[in-house]
């Protein structure tokens, strides 16, 4: 695939359906914020055909209802991860009709397309609005779930959504740079924390995702890469994005009972873009 | 170790009907068990004669107690794995799943030569993934304390500063492996997973 020390990009293959791992989660109540945007739907999806109660959460009422109307054993909730009081009535609601909380997914985030310029210039109320939702409010989510989830004494599983830019920086977005940074180290404060709760926390580190609104960015209207793509794709091993349902099969893994002594770890889904220097 | 293989239960299903399975390096309980995992999932065992590179789904087995560790092989151990890959590249798919302990993530004083040994398989293991990207996923997994007094993997030194306070076991070693072998677990590459209870997440004492 190397070829004069350049990679070719690839296309998306074909979707395999029905070959995912198998995990039984019948019997066990998951909150997914952020529900309604693709990995967050793709998450949702993931842990209800493998048999949990599924919250879908999303600040977007009408998306939550849509997704949650198209899974089996799901609720669609209104939830705002920035306003703890908000979310600790979800919390209360979802303890309250279900009886307890296992799962916790902080999928929620937000970025900046359209304000991608140097940190000399950034603007603060922009950096303000991501690190509030990205950092902030995952804590604040984390932190109305937990007292629920310790007083089951079932033990539990929260999954944070960060990103490889947490892990390795990329230019002209410093707020989702740090944000996020802080979420994977946040995850591991909660690994050494929450663990002797019978609580495990880990993230999933996504890196560049395609969903059906941005397959156009991606692959153009004839399906082709433009030269600016393919030079970014040139940086992934795999050399394209992922599917929402390959950063939801990383959740699923961790959300389930099968990752039990898995605690306080920050899996990159990306491609191998994180993995080494590509020349 | 036999008997112990066959006391895994409680795993997780994956889909891998036909692929070939096969391992190479140290044989230890994980190994072992994962194999019979893989097998019990539709995985066939390439039999001895035939070569690794071969396989479909290969796992690269290294010494996971840090006093038996032993540098000799590696390089050759290495050298199989990059081959078996570039074959799998060549075919069109397959995984590479490098069987390591956390100390590729994290040395551990007193077991220089192991944390050496692991931290440079990890890096081979990233170098490879490289190589062999797009269509071969290669990725790692470091085990802590697994077993009882961490007889199939690590040092039960290590079990102070594991925030879930208890040894890992067997079945929880092979999931991971399991996972990394789910054909649609299919993003995830050049990656190193520790399943180690939380040790390498930070410092788990309170002071």
């Amino acid at each position: 695939m190397c070829k004069n020390g350049r990679y070719d990009t690839v296309p998306l293959p074909k979707l395999r359906v029905g070959d995912g791992m198998k995990c039984d989660l019948n019997g066990q109540v998951a909150i997914v914020t952020g529900a309604a945007g693709a990995i967050g739907q793709a998450i949702a999806a993931r842990l209800a055909d493998n048999d949990a109660t599924v919250v879908v959460a999303d600040i977007d009422a009408e998306g939550a209802r849509s997704v949650a109307s198209r899974l089996r054993n799901a609720v669609a909730a209104t939830a705002d991860i920035t306003d703890m009081s908000s979310f600790a009535s979800t919390v209360e609601k979802t303890a309250s009709r279900f009886g307890r909380i296992d799962i916790l997914v902080n999928n929620a985030g937000i970025n900046s397309t359209d304000h991608r310029v140097c940190i000399d210039e950034f603007a603060p109320e922009v950096w303000d609005e991501i690190v509030r939702v990205d950092l902030d409010g995952l804590f604040k989510a984390t932190r109305a779930a937990l007292p629920a989830m310790v007083m089951s004494g079932n033990g539990g599983k929260v999954v944070n959504i960060a990103s490889v830019v947490g892990m390795a920086a990329m230019r002209l977005q410093s707020p989702f740079n740090a944000a996020k940074a802080g979420v994977i180290h946040l995850t591991r404060a909660m690994a050494l924390e929450l663990g002797p709760k019978g609580i495990l926390a880990n993230a999933v580190a996504p890196g560049s995702v395609i969903s059906e609104p941005t397959r156009r960015l991606f692959y153009g209207e004839d399906g082709a890469m433009s030269d600016r793509v393919r030079e970014f794709m040139a940086h992934i091993g795999m050399s394209r994005p992922a599917r929402p349902s390959e950063i939801a099969e990383a959740v699923l893994f961790l959300c389930s009972p099968h990752s039990s002594y898995i605690n306080g770890q920050v899996l990159a889904v990306d491609g191998g873009w994180s993995t080494g220097f590509r020349m | 170790m036999v008997d112990r293989v066959q006391n895994v239960t409680r795993l997780m299903e994956i889909d891998i009907e036909g692929w070939r399975v096969a391992a190479i390096g140290a044989e230890t309980t994980i190994c072992a068990a994962a194999l019979e995992a893989l097998r019990a999932n539709g995985g066939i065992e390439l039999n001895e004669e035939i070569s690794p590179t071969e396989a479909d789904i290969l796992l690269v087995s290294w010494n996971l107690v840090p006093e038996r560790s032993d540098g000799a092989e590696a390089d050759a151990l290495v050298a199989a794995a990059g081959k078996a890959a570039e074959a799998m590249s060549r075919r069109g798919k397959g995984a590479v799943i490098f069987l390591l302990t956390a100390a590729a993530a994290i040395p551990i004083r007193r077991h220089a030569e192991h944390s050496r040994l692991m931290s440079a398989a990890a890096a081979a293991m990233r170098c490879i993934s490289m190589e062999s990207a797009p269509h071969v996923r290669v990725n790692a997994l470091g085990f802590g304390c697994i077993g009882e007094s961490a007889s199939d993997s690590g040092d039960i030194s290590m079990l102070t500063h594991v925030p879930l306070a208890r040894t890992g076991k067997l079945d929880e070693a092979v999931d991971a492996v399991l996972f990394m072998a789910d054909p649609l677990n299919s993003y995830t590459t050049g990656q190193l997973l520790p399943v180690d209870g939380g040790w390498s997440a930070g410092y788990a004492r309170s002071f």
